[in-house]
């Protein structure tokens, strides 16, 4: 068993449109450990969102190493990365990304449909889940049926169904009120106590900055401070 | 003479066949092609979150078939009905010819419509299979759908 959810060595990334070349990511080496609270942050532009991507197998780096759940991502097909996504990664997007067609319940069990488990058992997790995180009552509505907290919460519930070994969510505060913004925190805070599922996130949310137990702050593609204060403070505590 | 007027019927019939089943063709192609271009967004939250490229190919051919199968159902449905009408109460051409055929024409005045099963298994199988080809590449395209890009809400 990895004491590591996620390593990155010297990893690259450029962007190419026709002649122009953006680098987004420049040299990023990375260790996250199991079960940690982790955020990126830093100003538009500085890869936060890049570097997540890559680490969830959405986009590849040009070079470097990436191991996630002790594989290389580097090496494997999109078919693999798939499977690696399906089994062992949650993502939380910024704009949430449920399908409108689908109700809340249907969103958040999409993931165990696809790993195959059967009608019954999928809608049973999902409510257990949904009563923990306060969607409880809200399982047929459409998602433009909910507010963003909730469109959000839904989005949580889902990545966080399938049991993974980390969940990258990217901005997952950033089109929420101050109050449902604490209450999504709170959320995954304790998500993360009680399954020791590792959380990594980019943001610019100070309140996120405040709440990761690790800050690590990227400028122009490259990792400039680690700073793990908070969670020795949390550890402390 | 004659023989060489059915053999130019016969021709006119395969070549006007040939277009309808491109029409058909190019119908199918358009039909699949739109959905799977509608759908992206849809298509990349599902590939990002773990329907693997094949798996996304196999589904965009399977709904490419059910909605053939559905479609086939309903035309051979409406097709039958009108068929059974002109088999049974035929094709009257005496209103045409109000003062009776002419002299040179020696067939009945009343057309019946005559289908053999043989020519409609062989209509649903062409269409079918030409669905199903048609169908890969939307399903390539499908299965390529560029994460992240993808997932940008429209």
């Amino acid at each position: 068993m990895n004491e590591w959810a996620l390593k990155l060595k010297d990893v690259r990334k450029t962007y190419r449109t026709g002649p122009i070349e953006v680098p987004a990511l420049r040299g990023v080496t990375l260790t996250i450990g199991a079960g940690e609270f982790a955020a990126t942050a830093g100003p538009s532009g500085s890869g936060k969102t890049t570097l997540l991507n890559i680490i969830g197998g959405l986009d590849r780096a040009d070079t470097g190493d990436i191991w996630v759940a002790g594989q290389n991502l580097q090496v494997l097909s999109s078919g693999e990365l798939a499977h690696l996504r399906l089994q062992r990664i949650g993502f939380v997007f910024q704009t949430y990304n449920l399908l409108p067609v689908l109700t809340a319940l249907e969103n958040a069990e999409f993931t165990l449909l696809l790993q195959g488990m059967p009608a019954r058992e999928r809608r049973e997790k999902v409510e257990k889940l949904f009563s923990q995180i306060g969607l409880a009552g809200l399982e047929d509505r459409r998602p433009k049926e909910l507010s963003g907290g909730q469109q959000q919460r839904v989005a949580v519930a889902r990545a966080m169904v399938t049991e993974p070994a980390l969940i990258l969510a990217d901005e997952p505060t950033a089109n929420l009120d101050s109050a449902s913004a604490i209450a999504l925190l709170d959320v995954m805070e304790q998500l993360n106590r009680t399954t020791g599922t590792t959380f990594l996130f980019s943001t610019h949310d100070p309140q996120v900055m405040e709440r990761a137990h690790r800050l690590i702050r990227l400028r122009d593609g490259q990792v400039v401070s680690d700073d793990t204060r908070n969670s020795q403070v949390a550890a402390v505590a | 003479m004659l023989a060489q007027i059915l053999g130019l019927d016969h021709a006119f019939n395969y070549i006007m066949n040939g277009v309808i089943l491109a029409m058909v063709g190019l119908g199918i192609l358009n039909t699949i092609l739109m959905r799977v271009l509608e759908r992206r967004y849809e298509f990349g939250v599902s590939k990002a979150l773990g329907l693997k490229p094949r798996q996304l190919a196999i589904m965009v051919v399977g709904e490419s078939l059910a909605l053939t199968a559905i479609s086939l159902a309903l035309g051979l449905a409406l097709g039958l009905s009108v068929q059974h009408y002109f088999a049974t109460a035929g094709l009257d051409l005496r209103w045409v010819f109000k003062t009776g055929l002419p002299p040179a024409l020696v067939f009945d005045p009343i057309l019946y419509s005559r289908l053999s099963v043989e020519r409609i298994v062989w209509s649903v199988s062409i269409v079918f299979a030409m669905a199903t080809i048609i169908s890969f590449y939307p399903a390539f395209k499908a299965a390529q759908t560029d994460l992240p890009d993808a997932l940008k809400v429209l």
